[in-house]
């Protein structure tokens, strides 16, 4: 005589496979952004903010319309006022990505140990970010625009920013259209060493007319820091 | 009345003997009028010693100077150093009509009084002490002349002799109406300021000029700027790098989840084999 089939056992037997591919569902979907463009690139571990799938990954260089999920941005109208900037231009390496705002965000510097404030940095390799507790663009004061550099494979926003010259072409715009017409002023400023205050000291003693400076990553990948030994600055100034 | 050839001596010395009575007479009236710490008169009497005069003698001076007539020719005190960069006196009898301004330190007298301005616009004037205690070591003995008599000539002057085309216009109507007042004792305070800011003007906000006669040569006010903007701090620390060659986490992650997934598979799979086969048999 055959038993009764224990319906109860069979489902808790369906239930470790089910349990474990939805897992993998979870997974699959929460990294598929860093995989979106073939350069599996994703902020630096170098105290990068937690990332998540709402944080728009696209392509570096996501040309024309943005695509990455950042507001439409209204026609240009050229402005020489303050903007709250949504979106940074720069023809000259292909950068046409969105601007995220970010505040000042405390680190613990790896070369020094120390806690430090620093700027927020993107939340994706593929968009910069807009230091908004300082100037804003176009304000008369300077403002600080942050971006990604990747030392290895390339695929970050502002790995071609060390190949800037005097006189290439930025434009800021913001949500509204309102846009920046800026130039670039002279050449790229490198080995801002980390671990001294030289990026400090080179954005506080810019360049008279500097209304924007473009700040990313440059020299070695110390693997023990987890993070690139220098930094680069852009300046660059309104065309009025 | 004798006759002027040199406007801008005469003018000089209307300069002179105006600046000298306001000073001594009515400014420190003027000044006190700003506050406590602008009352000339007091502060000039610690000063006095330093030009033989003793703090009770003050008041007698300024007293005297207003009762006495002023000489026709003014000697140069004993001891009292020449005027530098200035041709002495050569005919006073002439041409000066005994005004006291030969017998006085230009550069003494030019820094008399320094202007406080706000907006362009005079506000008040500094009296300095060192160049008064000067000029009252220079001034005449008290019997020389009448002050009234000074005063008369001086409106004369403005009144005839300035020139037509000189740089202040309107002072000859205004010295005259000051000299009137001064006389009749019945001295508007409008006219004094309206003359101050004619004889001290004040200089360009916008760049730094040197002011008129009466004031220091060479003085200069600060240029006054817009409303300074607060400096921004930048901060110092910006981690933007990233080693994507060295970025191990991604690729474990995705083959973990690609591990989960395909593990579900089989065992789902293996569940349906084995499920077939108990119900084969």
């Amino acid at each position: 005589m055959q038993p009764a089939p224990r319906t109860e056992g069979r489902w808790r037997g369906w239930a470790a496979p089910l349990l474990l591919v939805v897992a993998a569902a979870v997974a699959l979907l929460v990294l598929r952004p860093w995989s979106a463009g073939g350069s599996g690139q994703r902020p630096a571990a170098e105290d990068a903010p937690a990332v998540t799938a709402a944080a728009g990954a696209t392509d570096a260089v996501d040309a024309g319309a943005p695509v990455d999920g950042s507001p439409s941005v209204e026609a240009e109208q050229l402005v020489d006022g303050p903007i709250v900037p949504a979106r940074l231009t720069i023809p000259a390496i292909g950068v046409d990505a969105r601007v995220e705002s970010r505040g000042t965000v405390s680190y613990e510097n790896p070369f020094t140990g120390q806690q430090v404030d620093g700027y927020g940095v993107p939340t994706s390799m593929a968009t910069t970010s807009w230091w908004s507790d300082g100037p804003q663009p176009g304000s008369g004061q300077m403002a600080v625009v942050l971006g990604h550099e990747d030392a290895g494979n390339g695929g970050a926003v502002f790995d071609g920013l060390i190949r800037l010259h005097g006189g290439d072409a930025v434009s800021m715009r913001a949500q509204d259209g309102s846009t920046l017409r800026l130039q670039v002023l002279g050449a790229p400023v490198t080995g801002l060493d980390k671990a001294t205050s030289a990026l400090a000291d080179t954005l506080n003693a810019h360049p008279d007319g500097a209304d924007v400076a473009f700040v990313t990553c440059g020299g070695e990948f110390d693997q023990d820091a987890g993070a690139s030994e220098d930094n680069t600055v852009v300046f660059a100034s309104v065309v009025r | 009345m004798s006759q002027f050839t040199a406007p801008s001596g005469r003018m000089r010395r209307v300069l002179t003997v105006t600046t000298a009575t306001i000073g001594l007479a009515f400014l420190p009236g003027v000044a006190m009028a700003d506050g406590p710490d602008t009352d000339v008169l007091s502060s000039v009497v610690p000063s006095a010693p330093a030009a033989g005069l003793s703090p009770a003698d003050l008041p007698g001076v300024v007293d005297e100077l207003t009762e006495v007539p002023l000489p026709t020719e003014v000697p140069l005190p004993t001891g009292a150093p020449a005027p530098t960069g200035a041709p002495a006196p050569t005919d006073t009898a002439a041409g000066d009509s005994g005004l006291p301004s030969g017998g006085l330190d230009d550069s003494a007298l030019a820094g008399l009084f320094t202007p406080v301005c706000d907006s362009g616009l005079l506000t008040g004037i500094t009296l300095q002490l060192d160049a008064l205690t000067d000029l009252l070591g220079q001034l005449p003995a008290p019997e020389a002349a009448d002050m009234a008599d000074a005063g008369d000539e001086v409106s004369s002057l403005g009144l005839i002799e300035l020139p037509d085309t000189g740089t202040l216009p309107e002072l000859p109507t205004e010295l005259q109406d000051l000299v009137d007042g001064l006389i009749a004792g019945d001295l508007d305070p409008a006219a004094l300021t309206d003359l101050l800011r004619e004889l001290i003007p004040c200089p360009e906000e916008t760049a730094p000029t040197t002011v008129g006669a009466g004031t220091t040569p060479g003085a200069t006010t600060p240029t006054t700027t817009a409303p300074a903007v607060a400096p921004v701090a930048y901060l110092g620390y910006a981690p933007t790098g990233v080693d994507s060659d060295q970025d191990d986490s991604g690729v474990p992650l995705t083959a973990f989840g690609g591990v989960l997934l395909l593990g579900g598979a089989a065992l789902t799979g293996l569940r349906l084999r084995n499920r077939a086969a108990r119900a084969t048999d």
